[in-house]
Order: structure tokens, then sequence, then C-alpha cells
């Protein structure tokens, strides 16, 4: 639930990084023409509010971690500015490193001599967590994901799956203000990735000043938790919006499926009733399949009453909503598989 | 607890920890002693080689020269690669040198306190190699034994070198940030260059004049003189071949001028640090890794 009468928790505005592409190779000189630097963030102008779970969907390579890691002072932004909970990223870095934590996914990052405590506590101390806290929050956090049992192992006995759970841990023990993950669920198993959403918004739920930026490349994943979220695409912000409303964009008309049971009658001209926009059928030796695209969602009504009414047998009714795909698809004119480009400059990040 | 502090006595845990866990105790303990010695022996085989081939010209006590030297140069290596290469493990190996950067810990500090745990080994490395040494070879035992220790000015130089090898490691460590794993052979090429230009095997002496204008401006040099002196007490006078420029320096003035050389090496380390550290945030290099 955003708290309103807060400065936004992470503000941007026209930030921009460019990276410097190399320029010379021993016994390779790179074409002459090429460009001497990549615009990987292109002017992204965002608010993000205090207590909110916002997400930045977009494909590999969008940019995500580019804007993550200048959020974390981790990165110069080459223009623009950018602020966390009211502090400038280049000048006030210090005062910002206290009250935010990162996690990313899909790496496999920890201290390989020591044991998954360990690497937790030594975080927690250096957040400045006393000893006992950092224990009780490590054991409940290990509980949630899996990992309880592999507290005193080694880290470099670990699989990486089972790292990256360490490292999603090791993002919640210091209890930040502001947290960024991301792609938390990259490479995890379908359990592991429900327990990990499952708790982010119980996390998000139990403090309302907690705030959480999510990058994700799945879709559904991003529906599901996300308050608001940003569409973005190389380097550019194309939308932002709450994914209901996001949908609502691509959504014209109401859509229904129904199916029938075949031999009936009524169906054919569902097109002609008021309200309905269009009325396709599939007839199949078991059922009809229909599909209605509705002007107003309470048309429905009355489709239902006139198939009834001529007889016909509804096996099943089911309104259709369409996906943060469509949305992209929408957008970007290509679907969230990110594969297909190939005008892209340099190929997607890690 | 301030930040500072906390940094610095949790990265030295850490340091610790790296440092000895890798092995069980026993392997560490030998390892602690057999690479140091070893190199130790090589000298010393050099050093008797020579003497079968050249006579007298080469006296019995560049023996205890060159052995007590070598041990404290250890010292020099294991906190300078130390702390380049904490910085290459951490951000190649573990990956965890961005978190360690955007976390509130104090990241030069984080740095020191990884150089401790080095340091605390390259001492300990030293002292058991002085020992070995002192079992195994009856000049060193004699060179050794003439004047025994000189403790106060021992720790005088084991304190201002603190600072010198911290500073000279920090250097190496900054350039290290903005390069990849590729900085290690850096590191390694200066301390090789060093090892020459301090006379460790040998006086300086022996280098062409303007070389040794080079090896006075280096802390090192005076460091490891004052080491030896408080080891083993003032160079002999009846052995020419090993007074070099230094030999009639007093202790004070060697201290002096180490305190001074450091000093300049830690403004150095200072402003290079900053500006590497400035320059890998700016170009995105604290967490690239090679590739490996
Ligand atoms: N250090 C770098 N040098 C050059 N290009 C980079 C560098 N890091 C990232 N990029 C490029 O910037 C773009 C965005 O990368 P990234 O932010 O990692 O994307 P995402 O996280 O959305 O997958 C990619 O095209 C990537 O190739
Ligand atoms: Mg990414």
């Amino acid at each position: 639930m955003p708290v309103m009468d807060h400065p936004p928790a992470i503000r941007t505005d026209q930030l921009t990084r460019t990276y410097r592409l190399p320029r010379k190779r021993w016994g390779k000189s790179p074409p002459a023409d090429g460009p001497a630097a990549f615009t990987a963030l292109d002017g992204v102008t965002l608010e993000v509010r205090p207590g909110e779970l916002f997400g930045l969907l977009g494909p590999n390579g969008a940019g995500k971690t580019t804007l993550i890691k200048i959020l974390t002072t981790l990165l110069a932004p080459s223009s623009g500015t950018a602020r966390v909970d009211g502090l400038d990223v280049v000048r006030e870095a210090d005062a910002i490193r206290p009250r935010i934590n990162m996690v990313s996914g899909g790496e496999s990052s920890g201290y390989g001599v020591l044991n998954v405590r360990e690497n937790l506590w030594l975080f927690a101390r250096i957040y400045g967590v006393s000893t006992r806290t950092a224990y009780d929050r490590i054991g409940a956090m290990l509980d949630v994901v899996g990992l309880a049992d592999k507290a005193t192992a080694r880290v470099s006995h670990l699989s990486t799956g089972q790292r990256q759970k360490m490292n999603f841990c090791r993002g919640f023990i210091t209890d930040p203000k502001i947290l960024f993950l991301d792609e938390p669920t990259l490479g995890l198993d379908v359990t592991s990735a429900r327990a990990i959403r499952g708790f982010v918004r119980e996390w998000m739920a139990e403090r309302p000043e907690r705030t959480l930026l999510l990058t994700t490349h799945y879709m559904a994943e991003a529906d599901e938790l996300c308050d608001r979220l940003a569409i973005i695409d190389r380097g550019k912000v194309l939308a932002c919006d709450t994914p209901a409303n996001l949908k609502k964009r691509v959504q014209k008309h109401t859509i229904f499926e129904l199916s029938l049971a075949p031999g009936r009658n009524g169906w054919a001209d569902l097109g002609k009733l008021p309200g309905v926009h269009q009325s396709t059928a599939n007839e199949t030796p078991t059922t009809v399949e229909v599909k209605v695209l509705l002007e107003e969602e309470p048309v429905i009504g009355s489709v239902v009453q006139k198939l009834v009414t001529s007889g016909g047998h509804i096996l099943s009714l089911k309104k259709v909503e369409p996906t943060l795909e469509d949305v992209f698809i929408e957008l970007v004119g290509h679907g969230l598989g990110g594969d297909k480009p190939a005008d892209r400059p340099s190929g997607g990040g890690p | 607890m301030t930040q500072p502090l906390r940094t610095l006595r949790l990265a030295a845990w850490l340091g610790w920890q790296l440092e000895t866990n890798w092995a069980s105790p026993w392997l560490f303990a030998i390892y602690m002693v057999v690479k140091p010695v070893c190199g130790s022996l090589m000298l010393v085989c050099m050093f008797y080689a020579a003497r079968a081939a050249a006579g007298a010209k080469v006296p019995a006590e560049f023996l205890p020269y060159l052995y007590v030297s070598n041990a404290c140069f250890g010292l020099i290596g294991t906190v300078m690669f130390g702390l380049s290469n904490a910085v290459v493990t951490d951000r190649e190996r573990y990956r965890m040198l961005k978190y360690i950067y955007i976390s509130p810990a104090h990241f030069r500090t984080y740095f020191l306190g990884r150089g401790l745990a080095r340091a605390l080994e390259g001492t300990v490395g030293g002292a058991l190699n002085i020992a070995a040494g002192l079992l195994l070879f009856a000049d060193l035992r004699r060179a050794m034994g003439g004047e025994g220790i000189d403790w106060l000015w021992l720790v005088v130089f084991l304190g201002v070198g603190s600072a010198m090898l911290w500073a000279a490691g920090m250097i190496l460590a900054g350039a290290c940030l903005n390069m990849s794993r590729n900085g290690m052979f850096l590191s390694e090429g200066i301390g090789g260059v060093v090892y020459l230009l301090s006379g460790v095997v040998f006086p300086i002496a022996v280098l062409p004049v303007w070389i040794q204008w080079v090896s006075r401006a280096l802390p090192t040099t005076y460091w490891l003189e004052g080491m030896r002196r408080a080891l083993m007490g003032p160079v002999p006078a009846d052995t020419p071949i090993l007074r070099g420029p230094l030999a009639d320096w007093s202790n004070a003035e060697l201290a002096g001028m180490l305190a001074l050389t450091t000093a300049g090496l830690v403004v150095v380390a200072h402003y290079f640090w900053r500006w590497n550290e400035r320059r890998a945030w700016r170009l995105g290099k604290l967490e690239e890794n090679a590739g490996v």
C-alpha cells in the first residue's frame, strides 16, 4: 500500500547509461564505422512510491540490470539523475547504502570456504545487525527457501540453485528499506520460485514502508507480484502502469470462450446480438468452441440467454484475459522471448 | 561500533577464514613452512654454488644477509599480492565484490582487513623461515646471535613497514579494480621489480648508479635494511661487498627515511585508489569478470 506523504522511494529523471565499446584488440581492428558506445539505458524517467512492489519487465538485454546497478550505487549514470529514498546516487551514495540491498539471480556467488550461515552472518554484521538478530533472521530465511538443512554446509558444496537461494536470503536479512531483486527466480525450480514469490509478497505486506524493485522477464511473475510495472525494451520505458491497466490497453473487447454440446443450434447468429462485436465458432465432433468478443462484459448475459432459449447446451464458459505478453507484443511488436531481434547492436546481456 | 572498525574486524575475520580454511589445519601448517623455506633454500643453494666457484670472494656473511632479507621480503609479497588477490578473487571467484561495494562497509577498510590476515600469515611465515634458517645454518646463528635481536628497532621497522605494505598493496589492488584477472600478473611483475631493486639478495651497491637512485626512492629498500639490522645488528665493517650506500646510516636515519618515503607512498596510494575506485564505478568494472 503506497504511502503518499514521503519522497518517492526511487526516482529517475532522463537516466541514460552508455557503455564504451572496446576500440582495439590485438591483431584485430574493430569495424571502422562501428559505434564507439552502446546505449543500454536511454532517458529513463520513473517513479516508484514508498511501499510499492514495482516491476521492471523486459527481454534479455533490455537494460534492467543496468538500471538496478545505477540505483544500487554500483555503476555511474552517464547522464540524467537518479534518487533512492530521496538521495542522489552520485553524490549521496554512502547515505543510500545502509538503506538498500540487492540480489542478482542466476549467479553463484558466495565465499566458498564459509558455510551458509557464516556467509549470511557476515553480511548481516556488515549492515550492523546484531549477531543474535542475524541468527534469528537467517534461520527464518533459510526455512523460507528450504535451505535450513544446509545452514552449516560449505558454500562450495552447494548447487548453483542453492547458492542462489542463499543469495536471496542475503537480500532480506539486512532488512533493507528498499530492496532490489534482479531476476530472483531465474533458473530456479517451479516450487522454489513459487515459494520465493510467496515470501516476497508476505515480506511486503509485513511492513508498509518497504519498497521492492524487481526485474523479471517472466510475465506471469510480474503480473502476479507487482503493484505497478514498467515495460522496458532497448533501454527505453515503453509503458508504466498497474498490470490490470496495462492489460486493459490492449483489450478493447471482453472475450469469452464457450464450449457447447454438438448438434444444437443457436450459436450461428450470436454475432447479430446487440453488444456482440464478433463471434467465431469452431465445430468439432465432440464440442462446438465459440469465441465471442463483447463490447461490454454484461452482454454475456444475453449471449447465454440466447443460447439457452434456442436449445443450446453450454458445457463451459470462460472469460479470456489478455496477458502481459499481449501487452508487450502490442508495444514492441514482438514477443518477450527476446531472441528474435537480430538488429540489436550487441548480444543480450547476462 | 563505528562502521570502519566493524568493517575492519569483519574483513580480517573473513580474510583469516579464506586464508586458512581451504585445507585441513595440518596441510595448512605444512604449507606455511614449506613455501617460504623452499624459497630461502633455493637462495642458499645458489650461495653455496657461488662460494664453490669463487671461494672466499663470496664471504660467509652473505648467507645471513640474503636469508634474512628474503624471509622479510616474503611479508612484502604476501601483503602486496594479498590485496590485489582479494580484489580479483572477490570479484571473479566469489563474485561478492559488488555486494561488498554497495554495502555500508567501508570499502578501503575492507581491504585493510583482508590485508591484516595476510600480514599475519606473512609474519608467521617469515618467523618460521628464519627459525628454520637458524636451525640449519651456523652462519645464520652466528650473525643473529652476535648482538641478539634489537626488539625496539624491530617494532619500529615493523610498525612503519606495515603502513608501507598496506599502501603498496592498495596501489596494486587499486590498479586491479580496473583490470581483469590479468591484474595479478601486474602485481607479480611489480613484485619482481621491487625484489630486484630493494637489495634483497645483494646490496644495492652492485646496481648501476642511476638504478641505485630508484632503489633509494623505494621505501622497501630502507625497510629491508632496517629489518636486517634489527635482526642481525649493524652491517659488518669487514665485508665491503655487503656495505651498500646505506651502511653508514644510523638506525634513526633509516627509520626516518622509511617513514618519509612511506608517507609519500601513502599519499600516492590514497589518491590512486580513489581515482581507481571512481573509475571502476564509472566503467562498471566492479563486477565485470573475465569470463571464467
Ligand atoms: N559492461 C558492458 N559493456 C558493454 N555493454 C554492456 C555492458 N553491460 C551491459 N551491456 C549491454 O547493455 C545492454 C543491457 O544490459 P542489461 O542491463 O544487463 O540487460 P538486462 O538485465 O535487461 O538483460 C545489453 O545489450 C548488454 O549487452
Ligand atoms: Mg539482467
